[in-house]
C-alpha cells in the first residue's frame, strides 16, 4: 500500500502520493507486444531487489527509492547504517562532516581505505558507499554541523530522514529542535531524526518523530470474520445447511467459520439475541458444537472449538484505530490533510452508520474444508467487501467534496488497501528529543518508579541510558567524553558522571548512587565513546531497519528509545 | 594510532590475543558471510578461512555488499576475500578463500580440527547438519546462524555443553504423493513441483531410469493405483524418445504434444481414476488451437479457482492489488503467452544442453531459462487441469523456496555472531602456552542463543542454550579420527585390528571390572552394511576398493544396541608407514545408549519430490511466534542457569515447541 509522504514544496497544494520514478517499475504493459519472443522477465533492478520486494512489496520499494537520507557525523556506525540503506536502494544520501580521516577511523570504518587518511572523511565514505549500488546517488558536505544549522537550516529540511551518529550532544539537540519545529506547522514536512550513541559494547538509538503514519502495520490477522454479527448472506448460508442429511465427507469439511456462525445464530435465536456471556454459557455453547460432531476426529469441528472464543469477541473497530478516530487531525480535516487522515475520517463516518462495523475484509484464514465450500464462503466475504467498499467510496467522495478536493484525489489502490486492512493502519505521535534528554516528559515518571531487578535486563538498560545521559551532560560541560582522556583519570571522570547522574535522579544530596549505576557508568566510560566494529554492525542494522520502516510507512517503528547492551545480548525499548 | 588499539583495549590483552591467534572457519560467503567477514576483519581476527561453492548472482547484490555488478558469476568466497583484503591491505590479516563444497572429502575431521572456532553462514539444512556433525566429531565450537526476512537467530553449539543442531528435530520438508504430482494435481504447487522436479529432469537433467522405476515401484508398494503406476512407467519410457529429438526445429512442439496432449489422453483413458471424489478430469491442450486462439480454455475447477493464498510474503505483507498492478513479473500470462514461453525456453535450454552435453542442467530460480521453463510448464499443466495460474513472481518463490533476505537483518545477526564468538573465546583455554594457569576461568558474559524478532518492544531475545538431548544420535555418539591409507588397509584389518582389538580396550560405561562381556560389532558406511559377525565376505577387500573415501565415516554398532555407535572418521593416512593406519593413543569411553532406542536418527533418504517453499502459509505460521509478543526468547530453564526466575514449566514447553531454526534464503536441495 503506498504511503502518503510529506508534502515536499510549497507549490504543491497537498501531499502527493509518490514522486515519479526514472525507471518505472510499475509499468506493466511495456513489455507485451514489443518483443517477438515474449519474455516476462523482470528488469535488472527488480532482480537485484527480488529478495526484499517479498517483504515490503513494490509500494514499499517505491517509497524507499524516493527517500533522501542525511547522515550527520561520519563514523563506523553511521556508515554501516547507510550501507544497509544504499544496498536496498534509497534515492540519495548525503554525509555531513567537517573532519579529515584519521587512521583510527580507518580501523573501525569499513568504508574507508588506508589511503583515505588525511582526506575529508565525508568524501571518502561517500566514494566507497556509492560503490555498493550504482542506482543510488550520494554526495559529501564538508562543513560544521553547528554553523550549517545557523546558516542554512533549509538544507536539513530537504531530506526525508536524518541520521545523527554520535554527534556532539548540544548540536544533536539543536538539530532535533529544528526538525521538531519544522514539522509543527500544518502540512510541514515531518522529518524523523534517528540519533545514535554508542560506547564500546553499549548502544542507544533514539527516534524523534512528530507524527508518523503507518499504512500497513502488518498485523498478525486482518480478517474480519463477523462471527458475532454475521452479514445476512453469511448467516443465511450457515443456517441453510442441513447437517443431518450430509454424508460424513461433506460433514467433516464444513468450514469452522460456517459452523460457528451457525451455532451462534441458533444460540441467539433461542436466547433473545444474546451471545454466550458467562463462562458457563460459553462452555455450553462449545458443548452444543461438540454434540454436532459425527465422529470424534472431525478436524473442522476441532478447529471450530478452538476458535469458539471469537464468537464472543466483538466485531468492532480495533482499539488503536478508535483512538486515531478521536484525534483532532482526523476529526477536522482540510485539503492539506494527509490521505490517511482523510481515510480515517471517512471510516469514522462509515462506522457511524448501522451496523456500526468496520468494512469487511475479503480475506479468510486457512481452514480445514473442501475447496468448494471454502470458495463459496470466500465469495460471500468478497461480495460483502465489495459492498462495503462501494459504500466507503461513496462516503469518501462526499468527504472529499466537502473539503474541495476532487474525486480520485486518493488513488483507488490506496483506498482499497485501506478498506481491506483497516486494522493495519496507525498514526504515531512522538515526543521531542529534548524532553527526554533533559529529563522532562515521560522519563520523569520512569525515574521515580525505577527499581533495579537483576533478572530483568531492561532495568540494566535503563540504568545504561541514565549513564549515557549523564555522560552527555559531562560532554557539554567539558567538551570531551568521560574516560576519553588518559586512562588514569577514569575514576575521577566516573565520579563526576555519578554526581551528574544524582542530579538526573533528582537526588543531588544522595550519599552514593546504587551499585547498578556505578557499574553502568563504568561500562559506558570504559568504552570511551569509541566504536567497536561489532557494535557498529549491530546498530547499523537496527538503525537502517527503523529507517526503512519510517520511509516505507510499513510496520510500527520504534517510538522512541532502544538501549542495547551487547555484553549480555540484551535490549530494551522505552518511550520517554 | 595503531589500527586496532581501541578494540584491543576494550577487549583486554588476553582476549585480544585469542582474537589474533584463533583460526576461524567461515562456512558460506553469502548474506551473513559477507557481513561476518567484514566484522571479523575489523575486530582483528587475523587467521580466517572462508569456503563457499556458490557464484555471485544479481539478486545477491541487495545485501551481499562485498560484491559488485562486475563480479557476477565469480566465486563468492574468492571475491569476498579479495574485497575484504582490499580494504585492509596492511593489517597482517590472512584470509584463505576457497571455492568449494564443505562436504568435499578433503574437508575431513583433521581439517576441521585445525580451527579454533567455526561459524556457519549457510543457507541450507544439509550443509548445516554436515558441519554440525564435523564440529561434534572434532570437538570444535560452532556458531550456527540464520535469517529469514526480519527474523534471525544465533546459536552457539559446543560439544557436551549445549545441544547440537540435530538435537532439535527439524520440520520435515513437505512432500507430495507421486501420483498427485504425476497424474492428479489439484493445486498450483503440484504443477510447479511437476515442472521443476519431473519434467525438467526428464528433458534436461540426468536421465536416471533406475531411480525413476524404483520410485514408482515404491509408490506401488505403498498402495498407489497399480494401473496408474504402469502407465507412468510407459510415459517415462516415451520421454527418452522425445528427448532425443529435442534439438530439432519442431522438438519443443513435439514435447508439448506428448506432455500436454498424449499423456493427458492416456490418463483420461483410465476411467476409474476419475471416479474418485474431488477429481477433475483434465483437458488435453492443442498446439494449433492455442496458437490461433481458437482453443477454449478449460474452465477453472471451482476447487482451485481461489485457493487460499499460498504465496506468503508480498501478498500478505504488501497488499492484494499487487497482482494486478505490480511489477511486470507479477502479471498473469495468457495461455498463448505461456505456450510461446514454453517453446522458447525449451529451445534455449536444449541449445545449452547441446552445447554442453556433459553438464546436466538443473533448476535454479535465478537462472532465467530454467525459471521460464518451469513457469510455462506449470501454468500449461494448471490450465489443462483447471487450476489457477501463477505469476512469474509467485512461481519463482514457490519453486525456488525463496526466503526474503535483507541487508539489515544480516548485519544485525553478523554483529551478534561475533559478539558470541568473543564470549566463547573468552571461555576457551588460553592459547599461549606460557600462561597455562587457565586464566580463562575469569567469568565473562554467558554464551547465549540470541533471537532477533520483529517485535518492536523487545527486538532481541536470548536463551541459555539447552543441554544436549541424551538421545541425539549426532552429538552423543563417539567419534574417532582414523588416519588410514585406504589403498592398503583391508576391511578385515579394520575389523580385526581396530574394532575387535583396539576398540575392545575402550572403557564401556556401566561395565564392571571383571565383566567378560564381548561386544559384537556391525560395520556400516553411511547406509551400507560392510560387515557383521556373520558376514565377512568383504574382509579381503581394501577400503578403497569398497569405496570408502576420505571424509566418510565407518560406523561400528554393537549387535545388542546397548552402546553408542562409534564412528571412525576417515582422514588422510601415511602411505609410507608400515602400519596402514593410525589411531589416537587411548581408546575412548563408550557410553550406554539410553534405554529407549533412539528414533531420531536423521534419515539419509532423499525425499521423493520436493520441499514446500518456506514462505507459504503453513510455514509462516510456524515462524510467526518468534515475532509475536510471547515468551519466546526469554530465559529458558536450564539447571545451571542462575536466572531462571520466570521460566515456568509451561513456558519451557512452548519454548521447545516454538524453537524455530531460521534458515537463510535458498534452502532447497542445493548442497553447499
Amino acid at each position: 500500500m503506498p504511503s502518503s509522504p510529506p508534502s515536499g514544496s510549497d507549490q504543491e497544494r497537498r501531499p502527493t502520493k509518490i514522486t515519479k520514478m526514472d525507471d518505472s517499475i510499475d509499468v506493466t504493459h511495456a513489455t507485451t507486444g514489443t518483443a517477438e519472443i515474449p519474455s516476462y522477465r523482470p528488469d535488472a533492478k527488480t532482480r537485484r531487489y527480488d529478495r526484499q520486494l517479498r517483504l515490503w512489496a513494490s509500494a514499499g520499494q517505491r517509497s524507499l527509492e524516493s527517500a533522501r537520507v542525511l547522515l550527520v557525523g561520519c563514523d563506523a556506525t553511521g556508515c554501516q547504517a547507510l550501507k544497509n540503506l544504499v544496498l536496498p536502494g534509497i534515492s540519495h544520501f548525503t554525509i555531513l562532516s567537517p573532519h579529515l580521516t584519521t587512521s583510527q577511523d580507518v580501523a573501525t570504518n569499513f568504508f574507508l581505505h588506508p589511503d583515505s587518511v588525511g582526506s575529508p572523511i565525508a568524501e571518502q565514505s561517500v566514494k566507497y558507499l556509492k560503490e555498493l549500488n550504482p542506482a543510488v546517488d550520494g554526495s559529501p558536505r564538508v562543513e560544521e554541523l553547528s554553523s550549517l544549522l545557523v546558516s542554512e537550516p533549509e538544507f536539513f529540511t530537504s531530506f526525508t530522514l536524518i541520521l545523527a551518529s554520535n554527534i556532539e550532544p548540544a548540536f544533536e539537540l539543536q538539530l532535533a529542535d529544528l526538525l521538531w519545529d519544522t514539522s509543527a506547522s500544518v502540512g510541514g514536512p515531518d522529518i524523523p531524526l534517528i540519533a545514535i550513541r554508542n560506547s564500546g559494547f553499549i548502544g542507544r538509538v533514539e527516534i524523534q518523530l512528530r507524527e508518523h503514519s503507518v499504512v500497513d502495520t502488518h498485523p498478525d490477522t486482518t480478517h474480519t470474520l463477523r462471527l458475532d454479527e454475521p452479514f445476512p448472506s453469511l448467516e443465511e448460508h450457515a443456517r441453510s445447511l442441513d447437517l443431518s442429511t450430509m454424508d460424513s465427507m461433506e460433514h467433516s469439511h464444513i468450514p469452522w467459520v460456517v459452523l460457528l456462525v451457525r451455532a451462534a445464530s441458533l444460540w441467539k435465536e433461542s436466547r433473545g439475541g444474546k451471545l454466550p456471556g458467562t463462562s458457563e454459557e460459553k462452555a455450553r455453547f462449545k458443548k452444543s458444537i461438540k454434540e454436532d460432531m459425527m465422529k470424534g476426529d472431525e478436524e473442522n469441528y476441532e478447529e471450530a472449538l478452538a476458535q469458539a472464543y471469537r464468537v464472543w469477541s466483538k466485531s468492532e473497530v480495533p482499539w488503536e484505530i478508535k483512538q486515531l478516530l478521536e484525534d483532532e487531525s482526523v476529526k477536522n480535516i482540510s485539503s492539506s490533510s494527509k490521505n490517511l487522515q482523510i481515510l480515517l475520517h471517512t471510516l469514522s463516518l462509515f462506522t457511524s452508520i448501522a451496523p456500526h462495523l468496520p468494512p469487511t475484509s475479503p480475506s479468510l484464514p486457512d481452514m480445514h474444508s473442501s475447496t468448494t465450500s471454502y470458495v463459496h464462503l470466500q465469495n460471500l466475504y468478497k461480495k460483502e467487501y465489495q459492498t462495503d467498499l462501494a459504500r466507503f467510496k461513496q462516503l469518501l467522495s462526499e468527504v472529499l467534496g466537502n473539503i474541495d478536493l476532487e474525486d480520485g484525489t486518493i488513488p483507488d489502490e490506496e483506498v482499497e488497501g485501506f478498506v481491506k486492512n483497516v486494522g493495519g493502519v496507525g498514526i504515531i505521535k512522538g515526543t521531542p528529543l529534548r524532553a527526554s534528554k533533559e529529563g522532562k516528559g515521560l522519563i520523569t515518571e520512569q525515574i521515580k518508579e525505577y527499581q533495579y531487578d537483576e533478572y530483568d535486563g531492561s532495568t540494566t538498560c535503563f540504568a545504561m541510558h541514565l549513564a549515557l545521559l549523564a555522560s552527555e551532560q559531562f560532554f557539554i560541560a567539558h567538551k570531551r567524553w568521560p574516560g576519553a582522556k588518559a586512562q588514569q583519570d577514569m575514576s575521577e571522570d566516573n565520579r563526576e558522571v555519578e554526581e551528574i547522574l544524582k542530579g538526573i535522579l533528582g537526588k543531588k544530596n544522595l550519599e552514593e548512587v546504587d551499585d547498578i549505576f556505578v557499574e553502568c557508568i563504568a561500562e559506558v566510560t570504559r568504552g570511551g565513546f569509541g566504536t567497536l566494529p561489532t557494535t557498529a554492525a549491530f546498530l547499523g542494522g537496527v538503525v537502517a531497519q527503523e529507517a526503512i520502516k519510517l520511509v516505507t510507512n510499513q510496520y510500527t517503528p520504534l517510538d522512541n528509545t532502544v538501549i542495547v547492551n551487547l555484553v549480555k545480548s540484551e535490549s530494551a525499548k522505552f518511550k520517554f | 594510532m595503531p589500527r586496532s588499539s581501541y578494540t584491543k583495549s576494550l577487549l583486554g590483552p588476553e582476549l585480544y590475543q585469542k582474537v589474533r591467534k584463533t583460526k576461524i572457519l567461515v562456512v558460506g560467503a553469502g548474506g551473513i558471510g559477507c557481513e561476518l567477514l567484514k566484522n571479523l576483519v575489523l575486530v582483528g581476527f587475523a587467521n580466517i578461512e572462508i569456503i563457499d561453492l556458490d557464484t555471485i548472482d544479481l539478486s545477491n547484490l541487495n545485501r551481499q555488499f562485498l560484491f559488485r555488478k562486475p563480479d557476477i558469476s565469480k566465486p563468492k568466497a574468492l571475491v569476498a576475500a579479495a574485497t575484504a583484503r582490499h580494504f585492509n591491505p596492511t593489517s597482517g590479516i590472512d584470509i584463505h578463500a576457497r571455492h568449494g563444497n564443505v562436504k568435499d572429502s578433503v574437508n575431513d575431521l583433521e581439517w576441521i580440527k585445525g580451527f579454533g572456532l567455526v561459524m556457519n553462514a549457510l543457507d541450507n539444512m544439509d550443509a548445516r547438519r554436515h558441519v554440525n556433525k564435523l564440529c561434534q566429531a572434532a570437538n570444535v565450537p560452532l556458531i550456527e546462524s540464520g535469517t529469514a526476512g526480519y527474523l534471525g537467530q544465533v546459536t552457539p553449539i559446543i560439544k557436551d555443553k549445549t545441544e547440537c543442531f540435530d538435537c532439535v528435530v527439524k520440520p520435515a520438508p513437505k512432500s507430495f504423493p507421486v501420483c498427485t504430482i504425476r497424474s492428479t494435481p489439484s493445486e498450483p504447487i503440484h504443477c510447479i513441483v511437476w515442472g521443476k522436479t519431473y519434467l525438467f529432469g526428464k528433458l534436461f537433467g540426468e536421465d536416471d531410469e533406475d531411480m525413476d522405476t524404483e520410485e514408482l515401484d515404491k509408490a506401488k508398494a505403498g498402495g498407489e493405483n497399480a494401473e496408474e503406476i504402469e502407465n507412468l512407467k510407459k510415459e517415462a519410457a516415451a520421454f527418452r524418445e522425445v528427448r532425443k529429438n529435442l534439438g530439432g526445429e519442431d522438438g519443443p512442439q513435439r514435447v508439448f504434444h506428448k506432455v500436454f496432449n498424449e499423456d493427458i489422453n492416456r490418463l483420461l483413458a483410465m476411467e476409474d481414476m476419475w471416479k474418485k471424489e474431488g477429481r477433475v478430469k483434465p483437458v488435453p491442450l492443442e498446439y494449433e488451437g492455442i496458437m490461433n486462439e481458437s482453443f477454449a480454455t478449460p474452465p477453472l475447477r471451482q476447487a482451485a479457482a481461489q485457493q487460499p493464498n499460498v504465496n506468503g510474503q508480498a501478498q500478505t505483507n504488501g497488499n492484494g492489488t499487487e497482482k494486478k498492478k505490480g511489477l511486470k513479473d507479477q502479471r498473469e500470462l495468457s495461455l498463448k503467452e505461456n505456450l510461446e514461453l514454453f517453446i522458447d525456453s525449451c529451445k534455449r535450454l536444449s541449445a545449452r544442453a547441446i552445447a554442453y552435453p556433459d553438464i546436466p542442467l538443473s533448476f535454479d530460480k535465478d537462472d532465467a531459462d530454467t525459471l521460464d521453463f518451469v513457469l510455462a510448464t506449470a501454468n500449461l499443466r494448471a490450465t489443462a487441469y483447471g487450476i489457477a495460474n501463477k505469476t512469474r513472481f509467485e512461481v519463482k518463490e514457490m519453486a525456488g523456496n525463496i526466503i526474503p533476505a535483507i541487508a539489515t537483518t544480516n548485519a544485525i545477526i553478523a554483529g551478534l555472531i561475533v559478539m558470541q564468538s568473543l564470549n566463547i573465546l573468552r571461555q576457551l583455554p588460553s592459547l599461549s602456552s606460557s600462561s597455562s594457569s587457565e586464566a580463562s576461568t575469569s567469568a565473562g558474559p554467558a554464551i547465549r542463543s540470541v533471537f532477533l524478532r520483529t517485535d518492536p518492544i523487545k527486538p532481541l531475545g536470548h536463551s541459555i542454550p539447552a543441554k544436549a538431548d541424551p538421545e541425539c544420535s549426532v552429538c552423543r555418539d563417539v567419534y574417532i579420527p582414523l588416519k588410514v591409507d585406504l589403498a592398503r588397509c583391508t576391511l578385515g584389518t579394520f575389523v580385526n585390528d581396530i574394532v575387535k582389538t583396539w576398540l575392545a580396550e575402550a572403557e564401556f560405561e556401566g561395565r564392571e571390572e571383571d565383566d567378560e562381556e564381548v561386544v559384537e560389532w556391525t560395520i556400516f558406511e553411511g547406509g551400507r552394511l560392510l560387515a557383521d559377525p556373520d558376514f565377512d565376505d568383504n574382509f579381503e577387500r581394501t577400503l578403497e576398493d569398497l569405496d570408502v573415501k576420505r571424509g566418510k565415516m565407518l560406523t561400528a554398532r554393537d549387535e545388542d544396541g546397548k552402546y553408542r555407535p562409534v564412528h571412525f572418521s576417515i582422514c588422510e593416512g601415511d602411505s609410507q608407514a608400515s602400519i596402514p593406519y593410525s589411531l589416537p593413543s587411548t581408546p575412548p569411553l563408550i557410553p550406554l545408549l539410553p534405554a529407549k532406542p533412539a528414533t531420531r536418527e536423521p534419515s539419509e533418504e532423499i525425499t521423493i519430490l520436493d520441499s514446500m517453499p518456506p514462505a507459504t502459509s503453513t510455514s509462516v505460521s510456524e515462524v510467526t511466534p518468534i515475532s509475536s509478543n510471547t515468551a519466546v526468547g526469554t530465559k529458558r530453564s536450564a539447571p545451571d542457569d542462575g536466572d531462571v526466575k520466570d521460566a515456568t514449566a509451561e513456558e519451557e514447553q512452548t519454548k521447545k515447541k516454538r524453537k524455530v531454526v531460521v534458515v537463510d534464503e535458498d534452502d532447497d536441495f542445493e548442497i553447499l
